[in-house]
């Protein structure tokens, strides 16, 4: 196993992204015997940044750093090149093969493509959150939340990760408020369940968050709106945790693929894109449910599909 | 340049070995450390660390600059050859 440095010689793939789909892609792609290079800013994906994962097969209960750190440990198991520290940055068409590059410049030649550069997180763009990243607004529950000792902290979005941040949260913060724009929570029940009786926690549903407050000590407090009665209140707070969903990485791909109003590189049931010989897995496409096992299970789906299509090519060229 | 991290958290993971690749390269010129939040909580506490990685860079003692997050390496760097 090498660690890839940029060079002229020709992969058969290249998998872009190394969370969850790319892992999957790329452990495959060993198992073939491809010659294959992923390329990732770092083993683990959003795994990374989640606390307790409950929903991957054989683990009832594992952290997210322990579990990708067993992904990485599996996939180095193989015999497959990494570059890892730099994200993918372009990818372009060259004499019937695609160029990859890099930011800093690395570049290599590949047959075929899978792209499972995932998300990353969402915000809310409200007055006074970008002001305040890393000094009450964070994105990361798992990462900064123990910071947040006896403080008020809100959470903002009452989906999985919502939720999931609140359990947390409620160990370590005085007081959390869980804020949803929507009428109920979209977590799953059991979910709700653990946390729904603590007295450390209120819930507001159907409230707008209409901005982020403070000084340059960090915030203070939070404006919200009511959407039942249209009246808005301000909570008194230090912490921010915002948890509505993810965005996809597909910038680099703008023009080249085909995606969605969302930025969702479209995807058919065997993870082929737009251009013939890229594929996508994961939380960077269209599909519709963002889970762990999901992307695992496009990451394979996306490079087995990849391996048909360079036997096909070869095939082709052969005739 | 101080990097504050703790042992739970992932990005700082990642960050780590960059902030050490920097020690490195600016021997001599920069004094580069690392603060466990959890080791150091008065210090955590003094500068209001409510994110981590993050990185602070002091000069003459005066805190200039702060970077959140596992940025890559050049953005710290650039930080560094700015201030010096």
């Amino acid at each position: 196993m090498g660690e890839a440095t940029g060079n002229d010689e020709k992969y058969q793939l290249i998998i872009a992204g190394g969370g969850p789909a790319g892992i999957v892609a790329g452990i495959y792609a060993a198992r073939k015997v491809l010659r294959a290079l992923l390329v990732t800013p770092e083993l683990g994906g959003q795994l990374l940044l989640s606390s307790e994962v409950e929903n991957y097969l054989g683990y009832p209960s594992i952290r997210g750093m322990e579990l990708a750190g067993k992904f990485e440990e599996h996939l180095r198991g193989y015999d497959i090149e990494i570059s890892a520290g730099e994200a993918v940055q372009k990818i372009e068409r060259e004499n019937g093969n695609f160029r990859v590059a890099t930011e800093a410049g690395k570049s290599w030649l590949t047959e075929a493509v899978i792209i499972a550069t995932g998300a990353k997180w969402r915000a809310m763009n409200v007055p006074g959150e970008r002001d305040f990243v890393g000094k009450g607004v964070s994105y990361c529950a798992t990462c900064d939340g123990p910071l947040y000792r006896g403080r008020r902290v809100a959470v903002i979005g009452g989906g999985n990760s919502g939720l999931t941040a609140v359990s947390d949260l409620l160990q370590i913060a005085e007081k959390v408020y869980l804020i949803e724009l929507l009428e109920t929570l979209q977590a799953d029940p059991v979910l709700v369940e653990r946390v729904k009786t603590s007295e450390k926690l209120e819930i507001m549903l159907h409230h707008k968050v209409q901005a982020i407050n403070g000084s340059e000590a960090g915030v203070e407090s939070l404006t919200v709106k009511d959407l039942d009665s249209s009246e808005t209140r301000t909570v008194n707070l230090e912490g921010v945790f915002v948890e509505i969903g993810t965005i996809p990485n597909s910038d680099f791909v703008k023009g080249l693929l085909r995606m969605n109003q969302y930025g969702e590189i479209v995807t058919d049931s065997r993870g082929r894109t737009s251009v013939p010989g890229i594929f996508a897995a994961g939380d960077v496409t269209t599909t519709p449910q963002r889970q762990l096992i999901i992307a695992a299970g496009q990451g394979a789906n996306a490079m087995l599909c990849a391996h048909d299509y360079l036997l096909q090519q070869r095939k082709r060229s052969q005739k | 340049m101080i990097d504050f991290h703790a042992e739970w958290c992932s990005p700082c993971k990642i960050l780590s070995p960059i902030v050490e690749e920097i020690a490195n390269d600016y021997e001599g010129r920069a004094m580069v450390a690392h603060a466990d939040v959890d080791q150091t909580p008065n210090l955590a506490r003094q500068y209001r660390i409510l994110s981590i990685p993050t990185v602070m860079f002091f000069k003459n003692g005066e805190l200039v600059e702060s970077s959140i997050g596992a940025v890559p390496k050049q953005n710290l760097t650039a930080i560094l050859d700015r201030l010096m």
